[in-house]
């Protein structure tokens, strides 16, 4: 395996220093011609905050996101506590071999785990760049694959873009070269065109040669807080979480109202919407807030005072109009919430026009379309499954009437609403308000950020 | 107000002398007690000396007990271990419905294994009898477990009569008891008995460090082995500090036990006439509890809304069982012993001390008072 010639293309090319990069692309970001500008350096604001790295690190350049990377500092790696978490295909650590190489590698692992929860990302990758010569091309296509069959790797297929129309050598003429030069020195390979174990991506720049082997799948969606704001009332249960992700999915900055009861409710049930926040912050550039709204009193009067089938639509109603209060003084632009048509008996839509017509707010209903196996399934991925399977009820079982009402006219609703002072409650209820920045791991830089 | 912890049947707050002697041996005496060298021998001191002061409080021989992390630990233990050790001589177990999950989840397991167990019902006011223990006895009985004091209601069965009993009429069969609301609170039964489990963290100690007695003479296989520590019994480097603590714990209690027990007693009694005095309230607890357990029902407050009040008051207090809507089982204690479900589901479990003062108690009484008057008519409306 020492043939003179293959030293020649691998040890004579100047690969030192080798320079590593993150490139990120978009997705929908591309097709809004007008926003792109816009969209884009968002998604570069929010990327430096997940990745809690210095701005000038990451660049918006030739239509992609590049991140820079470099000398690791120690304790922004222990921020994130997926730092042990390696991508499946480790196959990047070609120059794992110097000590910055590993500590490349290290923050390679880190960025990885949170670029993945960086919404408007369509996939990123980790390339190394090379200077503007075939030579330069050709050593590092083989790194790569000499890496790749050493991991297990039988079949590959070159993809080549030529931004640089200068570059000497055609695509054609560039994937017969390096193609035949990989086939020649690792004889396990063989081409395979349609389903490659390997896809090696090669991009001919103007000033230099990016090659990368392995495209991370991104979370897709637009960057957070590039379509406006909203609050997402936090119930505790599975759905509102999943609601709150897909808005963020959709662009959304997000904020959380939970109600919580106390005595009816313990504290383990606020701990539950507090870590419920934390978990969906970790996809988000800024740590949403959580405003923790006292709802005891209203449950007593509206359980002393409307009959028992209207007591889940009277709170809810209260709810949204408590919230509707919040979000107009936070000027945050939507409601989120949880519900799926038919979901639970009382889930009609009539119930819900009657819960809607509380307040003026726009009202976002992200899972409507889903049954609830995907919103499961999304919840675990997400990370809130967990956290909202605790057995800790947000609500106590003494205001949740056997048979709530089905189909609810507004008008009777409103004659049950008459015997309470509904002003005087929500402005009580509004006066009790904490407002709780959850700050998990990592987070505190973050709200610093914020600040400033 | 001030906090008051009402919840010693779940774990006690460290006693000052068991943290000055987890303290002097964490900075002095880190040596592994299995070690030749002096810091080893320094460590087997003081392990020496905290068995045979424990020794002491149990009322058996230092060479019989076996240092371990807890009850959960001792029962687990001493209930599979001494089952694999006699199932030639016979594989039946007499217990009661109403022991902790760490003698009854062993107990299970053994039911799979092809073992058969006979739980017994104690009567919600009159315990469980001799009587009752002496009926269920059978030629091939190897194991009698059942606990010194029921940790929710505080009911105490008579341990020791029942061994005496039992080595009359069976002799073959191994009598343990769980004894981890007992110890350090009553006398010890541990002399009359094969095996007799324990946890620091009830009396003040702390978390971590447990012992069992074992009569010597007692076959039991260990649930662990390794480098033949404690005599084989239970294999791991023992916890040094943990163990010292348990032992000045339990020698803080074991010096004025008596006196603490009446002065228990009387701030319970106090305690009962708090609650009395608010109006209807059901006693889950025998008449004959131990004084350090109070198990009451104010139905239909869940219990565990009464346990949030009492807690934004500052009154740690447990339930008896979780809240209907969750998805934690009903106690399944309260459930043997024939009480109805709303009772159950609104069972509060005040549990004392001998930190905690008149004083407290006292004013226990008024937050409960003014908790009861809050709830009462919220959850009445509401249940109408």
């Amino acid at each position: 395996m020492s043939e003179p010639s293959e030293s020649a293309a691998a040890q004579n090319a100047p690969t030192e220093p080798l320079r590593r990069l993150v490139l990120v692309a978009f997705d929908e970001i591309a097709l809004k011609r007008g926003q792109r500008g816009r969209f884009m350096q968002q998604l570069r604001t929010n990327i430096v905050a997940q990745l809690n790295c210095e701005a000038k690190r990451v660049v918006a350049r030739h239509g992609r996101i590049e991140i820079e990377l470099g000398e690791l500092d120690a304790n922004r790696l222990g921020a994130s506590e997926e730092a042990s978490e390696r991508p499946e295909h480790d196959d990047d650590s070609s120059a794992a071999h110097s000590s910055q190489g590993s500590r490349e590698d290290e923050q390679w692992r880190v960025w990885s785990a949170s670029l993945r929860r960086v919404f408007g990302i369509k996939w990123y990758a980790l390339a190394e760049a090379v200077p503007l010569n075939l030579e330069a091309l050709e050593s590092a296509v083989l790194r790569r694959a000499r890496n790749a069959a050493a991991a297990g790797v039988r079949t590959f297929k070159l993809e080549h873009s030529r931004k640089n129309k200068e570059f000497p050598v055609d695509s054609m003429e560039l994937n017969r070269r390096v193609g035949a030069l990989v086939l020649e020195r690792l004889p396990e390979l063989r081409v395979d065109v349609h389903s490659p174990d390997l896809l090696i991506d090669v991009e001919i720049r103007h000033n230099e040669i990016t090659v990368f082997a392995e495209k991370h799948p991104g979370a897709e969606g637009l960057p957070v807080g590039s379509t406006g704001s909203a609050l997402t009332l936090l119930s505790g249960g599975i759905d509102s979480p999943v609601a709150a992700w897909y808005a963020m999915k959709r662009g959304l900055s997000m904020d959380y109202v939970h109600f919580h009861s106390p005595p009816y409710t313990g504290l383990k049930a606020e701990q539950k919407a507090r870590d419920l926040v934390d978990a969906l912050n970790r996809w988000s550039p800024q740590p949403g807030r959580l405003f923790l709204v006292p709802f005891a009193r209203i449950q007593e009067e509206v359980a002393d005072r409307a009959p028992a089938g209207y007591w889940t639509i009277i709170q809810r109603r209260f709810m949204q109009r408590i919230a509707g209060r919040i979000a107009e003084h936070h000027r945050l632009e939507a409601l989120t919430v949880g519900d799926s048509i038919g979901q639970v008996a009382s889930q009609t839509l009539s119930n819900m026009a009657a819960i809607d017509v509380a307040t003026r707010h726009l009202v976002l209903r992200p899972l409507l379309g889903f049954d609830k196996d995907w919103i499961i399934r999304t919840a675990r991925e997400i990370g809130t499954y967990e956290i909202s399977i605790r057995p800790f009820e947000d609500c106590c079982v003494l205001f949740a009437p056997q048979k709530p009402a089905i189909r609810c006219e507004v008008v009777t609703v409103e004659q049950h609403e008459q015997q309470l002072d509904l002003e005087e409650l929500v402005q009580a209820a509004l006066e009790g308000v904490q407002v709780v920045t959850v700050t998990g791991p990592g987070g505190v830089d973050r709200r610093d950020e914020r600040r400033r | 107000m001030q906090s008051v912890y009402l919840d010693n049947n779940a774990t006690t707050p460290v006693a000052p002398e068991a943290v000055a002697a987890i303290h002097d041996c964490l900075e002095h005496t880190f040596g592994n007690p299995s070690s030749l060298h002096r810091p080893g021998v320094q460590a087997d001191g003081v392990l020496g000396d905290a068995r045979r002061s424990l020794a002491e409080q149990f009322g058996v021989p230092a060479r019989d007990l076996y240092f371990c992390s807890g009850a959960t630990e001792a029962n687990n233990t001493v209930i599979s271990g001494v089952a694999h050790a006699y199932h030639a001589r016979g594989r039946h177990i007499v217990t009661t419905a109403v022991e902790h999950p760490s003698v009854i989840e062993p107990l299970r397991r053994l039911e799979e294994e092809g073992f058969t167990v006979t739980y017994l019902s104690p009567d919600p006011v009159k315990g469980l009898s001799v009587e009752q223990v002496r009926a269920a006895l059978r030629a091939d009985t190897i194991l009698v477990s059942i606990m010194q004091v029921n940790n929710e209601t505080g009911a105490v069965f008579p341990v020791a009569d029942i061994a005496r009993m039992v080595k009359s009429h069976c002799k073959t069969a191994v009598v343990h008891s769980d004894g981890v609301q007992g110890f350090g609170k009553l006398a010890s039964p541990a002399g009359a008995l094969d095996a007799y489990s324990s946890s620091a963290h009830k009396i003040h100690g702390p978390k971590g460090a447990g012992a069992l007695y074992l009569r010597h003479g007692v076959r039991c296989r260990p649930l662990l082995v390794g480098g033949g520590h404690e005599t084989g019994l239970r294999a791991g480097t023992e916890n040094v500090p943990g163990i010292a603590g348990f032992a000045a714990a339990a020698a803080a209690a074991g010096g004025k036990r008596e006196q603490d027990y009446s002065r228990i007693a009387a701030m319970r009694s106090q305690l009962v006439r708090a609650v009395e005095s608010t109006g209807r309230a059901v006693m889950l607890s025998p008449p004959d509890a131990i004084a350090t357990t109070l198990a009451m029902a104010f139905p239909p407050i869940p219990g565990e809304v009464m346990v949030n009040a009492l807690s934004e008051a500052g009154v740690a207090v447990s339930t008896g069982s979780a809240c209907a809507a969750s998805r934690n089982k009903r106690s399944h204690v309260l459930e043997a012993l024939g009480f109805e479900q709303r009772v159950i589901d609104s069972s509060v479990r005040f549990s004392l001390s001998r930190l905690n003062t008149a004083a407290e108690v006292e004013s226990v009484g008024e937050v409960l008072a003014a908790t009861l008057k809050r709830l009462r008519p919220v959850a009445e409306r509401v249940l109408r």
